[in-house]
């Protein structure tokens, strides 16, 4: 997971970029998306948010909840 | 005809200076200070393409902005009322100087001429017309307080100074020029990165619709409008329209060229451009390292030949640059700098200082919102004879500043390609 901010100049926008980026304002990415965070210029602040998912785990009430959080776990493993 | 012709010829139709003006070493009067500053101001690039004032020392500009929903029902009931915003831009001019050295022996060629005053006056227009007027357009473009650095013999350009060494401009580091406003934090210019596209004409409507709408709306509002450009981007905009096979595409080949020029327009907006505004223009930036971690610059791609790195605490004293494979590693394409794996004199986590060229930029604003100040008290002319050295010094002097009224309101592409698109 990346947290992207914009923290050089105004709103930014292109044929580059998937959004117009507001200053100051914080964008979620998930890790499928690293390649193209990478490639952002460094008018950007990259911030890589530990996996905090696993731990709040205990989701047991829902199994529902839970069937998907595996699956996204196995998804992000075979990826890297 | 140059600017330096015109205003020497201007100089002394207007009797700005006599001989006594010169030979004397006397300061000039009020009146002859303010025409000066207008010969000052007509040789702008920017003159008739922004708004310059004459100014008498910090300057403030006032507005208000109605934002949000201001007409209500008028239904007999009394109403709160509704409060503008308001905003300030204020000007506090940087002081400037030329001095320009002449040995008798010039001098004494000059006074051959049949006008010698003339020809005095020209000199100093010489100095007023090329290193006021031309460097302020330069400074209002290039100026980041972060200081660009540049080879110790072009900032000192009196023949002493290291041919290669760099030390930091500090005459370009008084204040924030375009580039860098847009590119500092929390500015509000809007960026728009072409990505190396070279079709002018989306960029230049992608730019228009970054304005904000009550900024477009209205016919006043366009003829206010201008793109700022540079030079060759101003070219290639007129072969792409060239290729258009229709009267306006004829009409650009044959009267918008050479003497003959006329303005070119697009979607209803002139098109200015700025000789001094380089085709690719010179950016700096600092960055804290990360060890062998590419970190991204700003702008891409770059060129590896005008690309120079030096510690971001750099100052007078004239040093190498560090060099590229052996202190860092650049990839030009990607836009990243790390430094190298091993024996780099630059440290992991060491700031550095990068000054480069990138790709076309553009700027887009009214006229009315960007404002120049040339303060006209501070316009000073002065000789000083060097009687031992044969030599006369001709010195002059001004004080100037620019600013957006609302920065909001500027609108720029960056990363355009310097080609010209294959059709259109």
């Amino acid at each position: 997971m990346f947290k992207v901010t914009l923290t050089a100049g105004g709103p930014l926008s292109g044929p580059a970029y998937d959004r117009r980026y507001e200053p100051g304002v914080t964008y979620d990415y998930p890790e499928s998306k690293r390649a193209y965070v990478e490639s952002l210029s460094g008018r950007f602040e990259v911030v890589e948010v530990p996996d905090a998912k696993p731990a709040p785990a205990p989701a047991a009430k829902a199994p529902d909840a839970k069937a998907p959080a595996a699956g996204d776990k196995s998804v992000s493993k075979k990826a890297s | 005809m140059s600017n330096s012709d015109i205003l020497a010829r201007v100089l002394v139709q207007k009797g700005v200076l006599t001989d006594a003006d010169l030979s004397g070493g006397a300061t000039l009067n009020a009146a002859q200070r303010e025409d000066l500053a207008d010969l000052t101001i007509a040789a702008f690039g920017l003159a008739e393409h922004a708004t310059v004032e004459k100014i008498y020392d910090t300057w403030d500009y006032d507005s208000i902005e109605l934002t949000g929903r201001y007409a209500e029902l008028d239904n007999g009931t009394e109403s709160a009322g509704r409060k503008p915003s308001s905003y300030k831009l204020t000007l506090d001019p940087v002081p400037l100087k030329t001095v320009l050295t002449l040995q008798d022996s010039f001098l004494r060629k000059l006074a051959t001429k049949p006008i010698p005053e003339e020809q005095k006056a020209k000199i100093l227009a010489e100095a007023q017309g090329i290193a006021m007027a031309n460097d302020i357009d330069r400074m209002i473009l290039y100026s980041n307080t972060l200081g660009p650095s540049i080879k110790e013999a072009d900032f000192l350009n009196n023949g002493s100074g290291h041919a290669t060494n760099r030390v930091k401009d500090t005459t370009f580091s008084e204040f924030n020029g375009l580039i860098a406003a847009a590119d500092a934090s929390g500015s509000a210019i809007l960026t728009h990165d072409a990505a190396s596209s070279s079709d002018l004409g989306l960029v230049l409507r992608e730019m228009y619709k970054n304005l904000p709408p009550a900024y477009r709306t209205g016919k006043a509002n366009k003829q206010d409008l201008r793109y700022y450009m540079p030079s060759d981007l101003y070219e290639n905009l007129k072969s792409q329209l060239q290729k258009r096979q229709t009267h306006y595409g004829d009409w650009v080949l044959t009267k918008g060229q050479g003497e003959s020029e006329e303005a070119i327009f697009f979607n209803g907006i002139l098109c200015v451009e700025l000789p001094l505004f380089d085709i690719n223009p010179y950016v700096v930036e600092h960055i804290t390292m990360n060890g062998t971690t590419a970190k991204n610059l700003k702008y891409k791609p770059i060129s590896a030949s005008t690309f120079y790195a030096n510690a971001a605490a750099l100052g007078s004293t004239a040093t190498a640059p560090y060099v590229d494979t052996t202190d860092y590693v650049l990839n030009t394409t990607n836009g990243t700098v790390a430094v190298a794996a091993s024996g780099s004199a630059i440290g992991n986590t060491d700031s550095v200082k990068y000054m480069y060229q990138t790709l076309p930029q553009i700027f887009l604003t009214k006229k009315s919102n960007f404002i120049i100040g040339v303060s006209v008290n501070d316009m000073l002319m002065e000789t000083e004879r060097h009687a031992n050295k044969g030599a006369t010094d001709f010195v002059t002097r001004t004080r100037y500043s620019y600013g957006f009224v609302k920065a909001g309101w500027v609108s720029r592409a960056i990363n355009v390609a310097d080609t010209v698109i294959a059709s259109y």
